[in-house]
């Protein structure tokens, strides 16, 4: 009865095709995984392997429920173990820069015009300083230039990642 | 009434436990866990100090239930297996916030223990000198050596926003134990123990006797410092243990707990609390407070910090000198020792005709202090990018009054990925009494 008694304090479910809840999730990856360690690649474990792992971290890293669906919902939606790059839809090759960066949750890690987070470099920043050829070898291997990067390895199209620089060198 | 309740709770239980929570995949079982090689190389020898995999196995029945379990096998100095299971629980998310954990736990006390001890999370091939010895890479005697016990723990989190949030650990678990009850670590003689002696070890007497006293250092004789008479009684630093064993050698569950609250990512504090009863008779306690502070003012740079207060009740043994001199015994009892056996002074007078047959054994309370300050810094802000996977990590720790004592560590890794590493690192130990002692490590580790 007690059980029940407390359960009973749940909230409704989180809707996980929602994109606010992609993008809710990358930016709790950046803040709860780096209060210990380094935030683990996506391509680590299976889309499966996660929802195992992720009650785990639930518990280590004093994470809601909300927040633990919203990390699995940005983890199982970038190229985990068991995907390849066009096995994930859903992101239109007509997509604007602005509409391709929310959609990856870019901003959970990054700043982009001062908003955003911390973990990795400022945008604006980086590609004033290294150039759109980093940027665009960045996006389509995140360990290129370190080998211990855990950005995650976007299921994203050339043409798509050229939208992106071109978002970013607009100025 | 109540019977239907009860029926009805019975009736809604599984549909409660077993409700799915998430649409995504679900899957059932995975596993991860770390793995490190550790050389070592002191004034002495050149070895492979350590060779260790800790594989975590994770379980999941339903949404609300979870099972995880980290098995632990090393290879000793002498080349035998070791195998320890650091922690093998189950988790009942209650509802959004709350986690009820059940077995053997990971004891949420500080910070270190409980988060930051796997390998490949630890940056230095070592433990803070507040940990001691555990897994052999001691030299300093720790505070609390406690990483995990029997019992169960409740978690609640509140959450503020997505950054802030506050968090409450609270634990019941079976608690310490002692090995040798006064063999401490400044006491290197076989020292009998109590129940050997003609000791009284009344509970009565105990309760009332004015042994709560706090004393801070423990010098060999703790009663040397106190009068001109020979003083018959040492207190030394028991041995406790902290294994999560299955059986509870006392009445007394041990008891605490963690409060936290993070502003993430950058900065996290905590304060915990710990208390248990050690002995078979739950009169002799062990408590321990902590404050730990972890402040990450960019991505690249972290710092954390935690402080540890301990007070463990020491009961009297008899000194050495006084179980070669009997006259002595007789001559020069304790004033206070008299006070807590008798009230009235014919009865002291008594006492000390039979002192040697009837003597209660008094107890104090020695307190020990400890912390550890580290700094780590990633290089890949800087340029150019064979930095980037560099980063450079000091940490000083320090136990102050019993076995008093001091470490400084710097280390250089080079991590291989986001979860695999190479550490070189250096340190150098220095204790109150007895030469500095310098060591060099390398660790390869890795988490999997």
């Amino acid at each position: 009865m007690i059980i029940c008694v407390l359960g009973s304090f749940d909230l409704a479910y989180s809707d996980e095709s929602d994109s606010s809840v992609f993008a809710r999730g990358a930016e709790l990856y950046s803040y709860n995984c780096t209060r210990c360690h380094n935030p683990r690649p996506a391509d680590d474990y299976t889309a499966k392997g996660w929802s195992v792992v992720m009650p785990h971290m639930r518990e280590k890293a004093h994470m809601t429920r909300d927040e633990t669906i919203a990390v699995e919902t940005f983890l199982s939606s970038t190229l985990t173990a068991d995907k390849l790059i066009g096995q994930i839809g859903g992101l239109s090759e007509q997509a604007t820069g602005e509409e391709l960066i929310a959609q990856f949750g870019c901003q959970g890690c990054h700043q982009i015009d001062g908003a955003g987070g911390t973990l990795g470099p400022i945008l604006g920043s980086i590609t004033a300083a290294k150039g759109s050829d980093f940027i665009f070898m960045k996006l389509r291997d995140p360990t290129f230039n370190n080998p211990a990067s855990s950005m995650p390895k976007y299921p994203i199209s050339n043409a798509q990642i050229e939208t992106i620089v071109n978002f970013l060198t607009r100025d | 009434m109540l019977k239907t309740i009860f029926v009805i709770s019975i009736v809604c239980l599984p549909f409660h436990i077993f409700a799915a929570e998430s649409e995504l995949e679900q899957g059932f079982f995975t596993f991860a866990g770390y793995t490190d090689l550790t050389f070592g190389n002191t004034e002495n020898a050149s070895d492979l100090t350590q060779f260790k995999i800790a594989p975590i196995f994770l379980i999941q029945p339903s949404d609300r239930f979870h099972i995880e379990a980290e098995f632990e096998l090393a290879a000793n100095d002498k080349g035998e297996t070791e195998s320890e299971i650091e922690y093998l629980d189950l988790h009942y998310f209650v509802n959004d916030y709350g986690t009820l954990t059940f077995g053997k736990i990971l004891l949420p006390f500080a910070h270190f223990g409980p988060h930051l001890h796997p390998s490949w999370i630890n940056p230095l091939p070592t433990q803070p000198g507040i940990y001691g010895g555990h897994h052999g890479d001691g030299l300093m005697e720790g505070l609390v050596p406690i990483f995990s016990d029997v019992g169960v723990s409740y978690q609640h989190v509140f959450p503020i926003s997505d950054r802030h949030r506050i968090f409450a650990d609270a634990f019941v678990v079976n608690g310490p134990d002692f090995t040798t009850a006064h063999a401490g670590a400044h006491h290197d003689l076989d020292v009998p123990h109590p129940d050997d002696m003609n000791v009284n070890l009344d509970p009565d007497h105990d309760a009332d006797a004015p042994h709560e006293e706090e004393h801070e250092a423990a010098p060999d004789h703790e009663e040397e410092a106190e009068g001109e008479h020979l003083q018959i009684f040492d207190f030394a630093l028991p041995e406790l243990e902290f294994e999560g064993r299955l059986h509870d050698n006392n009445g007394d569950k041990a008891r605490g707990g963690r409060l936290g609250y993070a502003y993430l990512p950058g900065f996290e504090l905590g304060v915990s609390y710990y208390q248990g009863a050690y002995d078979n008779d739950n009169k002799l306690e062990f408590r321990a407070e902590s404050v730990d502070i972890t402040w990450s003012p960019s991505s690249s740079l972290t710092f954390r910090g935690e402080y540890i207060k301990t007070r463990t009740d020491s009961l009297g043994v008899l000194s050495d000198d006084v179980l070669h001199d009997e006259d002595a015994l007789h001559d020069d009892e304790p004033e206070h020792e008299e006070e807590a056996a008798h009230d009235d002074h014919d009865e002291e007078e008594h006492a000390e005709d039979e002192v040697h047959l009837d003597l209660v054994a008094p107890t104090r309370t020695l307190s020990r202090d400890g912390w550890y300050v580290q700094a780590s810094w990633r290089l890949q802000s800087l340029a150019p990018s064979w930095l980037d996977p560099i980063e450079i990590v000091a940490r000083h720790s320090r136990v102050n009054k019993i076995s008093q004592a001091e470490r400084w560590s710097l280390g250089v890794n080079y991590w291989l990925s986001s979860r695999s590493v190479v550490k070189f690192s250096f340190d150098t130990t220095k204790p109150t009494f007895g030469k500095d002692v310098n060591r060099f490590f390398i660790q390869i580790s890795h988490g999997f």
